[in-house]
């Protein structure tokens, strides 16, 4: 096991304009379960689309390991098939096309038998040599979860976790199911590689919106001051999705909504909301503040789980105009399933910021519509000196960051309707990434592959965070277990189940309609 | 009308772009994503290398329901019509529930304009056929398609009550619902409706709670008639006068009971302001609705609604508007008369003591985009409104 080191984008007299293009050093990549849904959808795609522009390093090639008997041909054109499917530019330009695919080999592979990785090991050798890729190689586990630790095994067995050049591993999300289990995956990669070799990636993170985060706190001075307790009165942290769980009942079952989107979407989202300015936008300072905020949220009695959290499982409904089955009814679900497809649960960030200013967060499957936002609303000013009939529509001032989809700001605040009388209304002021900016944003899987081929971290999540949080869900999911709160349900196509409403209105708040 | 803020602008046509999008048979991902691909194709053209595109320009959400596919038509004029003052996103439901197959289909037109003094408006429109089962679940259509944190105006623009499911789901997500009591099968059930909804009658349903504003063109329409009554009693010297009301007649254009319905809530509105109470409804023959009112401090007031035959007219119209009243000092009058001769006036007189006062007092025909732009303007809810049909409750009971 080697300590990675991270690589800097190139410097030198010729890249002095290409600063934007964060060119990386020759590379290699090797996708294990390169022909699965993630691969086909995601990673192949983004891949393209980094080629496309010109953006993967020089000598690239990518290997694509999976069980699948394949002949390499095949494999090549079911890549070019999902690529011209799901890339996010269209129409896809043969030429480039052709000229990625043919950066494409295959190898079927078993994971659980080290002559694999011995021929992985000499395709790589092969490759580097021909491409002169001065060793670099990242692995990317697009396999279930469960095989990490063998993959990881594997790789420290036939010595492709060390050797000339870097090698990085990237693992996707769910890091463990608890923090036990995620403390024994730490442990076991860490056996393979570095910390700093390990590349945790959450998705979210990559995209535009949420690294727009830190840029709209710190690089702005009128809202900073703002933003604490004195003067925010809660944030709402939404992430809701109008699909059910389709073809992933037998992993849903056993996760819920809240180890699979607030253990890391949402813990990711209040962390950039309330973390303190780093001293540098470094992965280690940011990271370290991240953390800083975790530590902070107050761990919640059983009482405090009973009655600030809400579980709520879908039942029949209508969702996009069309009817939907229950949970219950979902192909592999446990018929008598207790697992939630909503989780709210309220949270006090207890540090000199944010006291007493709770941080509400909700997630979803069959809600009305796609999306996740954060909306952070404001107290209402101590005296209105208007009289109530003209600020009878006037709602607190708020920001509402919107994550996806329509990626943008919003500005709430008061003005006065032009009429002969004072009346006062709430107005947007809305700041869309697509009308300014005239681009497609980069996929968030483009820009966290190109980070990991930089050695840049930043953007992928650590082991002391994924283990705080994890902290923090199994006390709530303890409580769970016992039944405190009792599932309820909600019919598909709506914004969760009664106690939803009774965790705000019992604080004097409702939740924002998105 | 007194408030408006000014009259629709008409669009320029050579500085309009359209872009355009359909299917006969499709689903609300396709549709959503298309919405989204037309509005950055609008915006395209706006960028130029030293300016920013316009950021979204969209000051609320119209969501029409409509039965008859001619309506269309007329309601995407209007739409049209409104753009250049509201930019808006305009969901149009044609609802057909009875049709098998239960696919929808879509027509989405994005619209962008430039007004002279160069401020960008935009309308995007998403007509949808509506087609089996899924009509009764238009909850589940509309919500996706509004854009967040601006107000969701429903206008029920079908001829049919106001008890419909499709309506009551559309509700749901819904600030205002927005009617024209004139244009409905039954006028009084439809403002009985209204005022169930409000909480104006004692059938309003708890959930309610004023969440939702309702909103009537018809009402709009007396704007001019409350405010020529509301300016007879400015001056501080007559404010006494309130309280000495005797009689309030109200004369509308029709023969059936329905077309009282304006006067019925014009006397509500009398009635709710004045603390009225009635205590005795009833007709008067095929044309003519009676009440007596207590009034607490003064004498009671007898109101007469009376539909009077005229082929110049709408059925409904207000025609004439007349109260008197006693005080120590002797009678007082007002009535306001519709000019006979067709002109877009009333004649106003007032008696006071031993004078008279003749006035004029204008009556512009407002068009309906007119009307709705003040509507949408203003407050999602016209507390005034839902007091004046909690006012005439009564009234439009005695109606039915």
């Amino acid at each position: 096991m080697s300590a990675d080191v991270a690589v800097q984008p190139l410097v030198h007299p010729l890249a002095g304009d290409m600063n934007e293009y964060r060119l990386a050093e020759p590379a290699l990549m090797v996708i294990f379960g390169a022909t699965g849904d993630l691969s086909g959808r995601k990673l192949l795609p983004a891949l393209f689309n980094l080629a496309r522009n010109r953006l993967l390093p020089a000598g690239f090639a990518l290997v694509g390991a999976a069980l699948d008997e394949l002949r390499e041909e095949k494999f090549r054109e079911w890549a070019g098939e999902h690529i011209k499917e799901h890339s996010r530019t269209q129409p896809v330009d043969a030429h480039s096309l052709e000229a990625f695919l043919s950066d494409l080999t295959y190898m079927p592979i078993d994971f659980s038998h080290a002559e694999g990785f011995q021929r992985l090991s000499q395709s790589l050798s092969d490759l580097d040599r021909t491409r002169h890729t001065g060793g670099n190689v990242v692995f990317y586990c697009a396999t279930p979860p469960s095989t990490y630790p063998v993959i990881s095994e594997q790789l420290r067995a036939s010595g492709l976790n060390r050797g000339r050049g870097y090698r990085r591993i990237i693992v996707e999300k769910p890091f463990g199911s608890d923090l036990h289990s995620a403390q024994e995956l730490n442990r076991i990669l860490r056996k393979a590689f570095h910390e700093d070799a390990i590349y945790r990636i959450d998705h979210y993170l990559g995209k535009e919106t949420v690294q727009n985060i830190l840029a709209f706190r710190f690089a702005n001075s009128i809202f900073e001051p703002v933003w604490n307790n004195q003067h925010v009165d809660h944030v709402e942290i939404t992430v809701a999705e109008p699909l059910g769980v389709e073809l992933r009942g037998a992993y849903y079952d056993r996760a819920g909504a809240l180890r699979d989107i607030v253990q890391n979407h949402a813990f990711q989202l209040l962390t950039l909301v309330a973390m303190e300015p780093p001293i540098a936008l470094d992965a280690g300072s940011t990271r370290d503040e991240k953390v800083k905020v975790l530590r902070a949220i107050r761990p919640l009695s059983p009482e405090e789980v009973a009655t600030h959290t809400v579980r709520g499982q879908y039942v029949e409904g209508w969702v996009l105009g069309e009817h939907v089955p229950g949970y219950r009814q979902e192909p592999k679900v446990d018929p008598d399933s207790q697992t939630e497809t909503y989780a709210a649960v309220k949270c006090q960030v207890d540090n000199w910021r944010w006291a007493e200013t709770p941080f509400y967060i909700r997630t979803g499957k069959h809600m009305p519509k796609e999306v996740t936002e954060i909306r952070i609303q404001f107290k209402r000013p101590p005296h209105l000196t208007f009289g109530r009939d003209a600020v009878r529509e006037l709602e607190p001032n708020s920001i509402t960051l919107r994550i996806q989809p329509e990626e943008g700001i919003s500005l709430r605040f008061g003005a006065k309707v032009p009429t002969p009388t004072l009346t006062i209304r709430s107005v947007n002021m809305d700041f869309l990434y697509a009308s300014t900016f005239l681009v497609d944003a980069p996929d968030a899987y483009e820009r966290l592959l190109l980070d990991c081929m930089l050695g840049d971290p930043a953007l992928f999540t650590r082991s002391d965070e994924v283990e705080a949080a994890w902290k923090l869900i199994d006390g709530i999911e303890a409580v769970w277990r016992q039944g405190q709160p009792p599932v309820e349900t909600y019919p598909a196509g709506t914004w969760g189940p009664p106690g939803a409403e009774r965790l705000m209105t019992e604080d004097g708040r409702s939740w924002h309609k998105p | 009308m007194a408030q408006t803020i000014g009259a629709i602008a008409s669009l320029h046509p050579d500085r309009v772009r359209t872009r355009h999008w359909e299917s006969s048979d499709t689903d609300m991902q396709t549709v959503m994503d298309q919405l989204l691909w037309l509005g950055s194709e609008l915006r395209q053209p706006d960028s130029a290398a030293e300016d920013h595109p316009h950021p979204r320009n969209c000051v609320l959400n119209v969501v029409v329901t409509f039965r008859e596919e001619q309506r269309a038509a007329a309601v995407d004029r209007l739409l049209a019509a409104l753009s250049p003052a509201h930019p808006m996103r305009a969901i149009l439901l044609h609802l057909d529930p009875g049709t098998e197959g239960g696919t929808l289909g879509a027509s989405i037109t994005g619209q962008a304009h430039r007004l002279l003094n160069g401020f960008p408006v935009q309308r995007e429109q998403v007509l949808l056929h509506v087609r089996g089962p899924a009509a009764d679940h238009l909850a589940s259509i509309v919500e996706p398609l509004l854009v967040p944190d601006i107000p969701t105006f429903l206008w029920w623009s079908r001829r049919s009550d106001l008890d419909q499911r499709a309506l009551r789901e559309v509700m749901q997500v819904a600030d205002a619902l927005v009617v024209d009591s004139t244009q409905l099968d039954s006028p009084v059930e439809a403002l009985l409706a209204l005022a169930a909804l409000t909480g104006a009658s004692p059938d309003a349903p708890a959930v309610v709670e004023g969440r939702i504003g309702v909103r009537d063109l018809q009402w709009s329409r007396l704007r001019p008639w409350r405010d020529a009554f509301a300016q007879f009693f400015a001056p501080a010297d007559r404010h006494r006068l309130l309280t000495r009301l005797l009689k309030l007649t109200c004369e509308s254009a029709g023969a059936s009971p329905g077309s009282r319905v304006g006067a019925a809530l014009l006397a509500g509105w009398a009635a709710s302001a004045l603390g009225w109470r009635f205590v005795r409804v009833g007709a008067a023959g095929q044309s003519a609705t009676e009440a007596v009112a207590e009034t607490g401090k003064g004498p009671r007031v007898e109101v007469t609604l009376r539909s009077v035959a005229n082929d110049h007219l709408a059925e409904g119209e207000l025609m004439n508007v007349q109260m008197a009243g006693q005080t120590e000092d002797g009678p007082f009058a007002m009535s306001v008369e519709r000019d006979s001769g067709g002109g877009p006036h009333a004649h106003v007189t007032i008696a006071l003591g031993a004078d008279t006062i003749r006035q004029r007092l204008a009556l512009p025909r407002v068009s309906d985009p007119d009307l709705l732009l003040h509507m949408l303007w203003t407050s999602r809810r016209d507390l005034v409104f839902e007091s004046a049909l909690a006012g005439a409750s009564m009234l439009l009971e005695s109606l039915r």
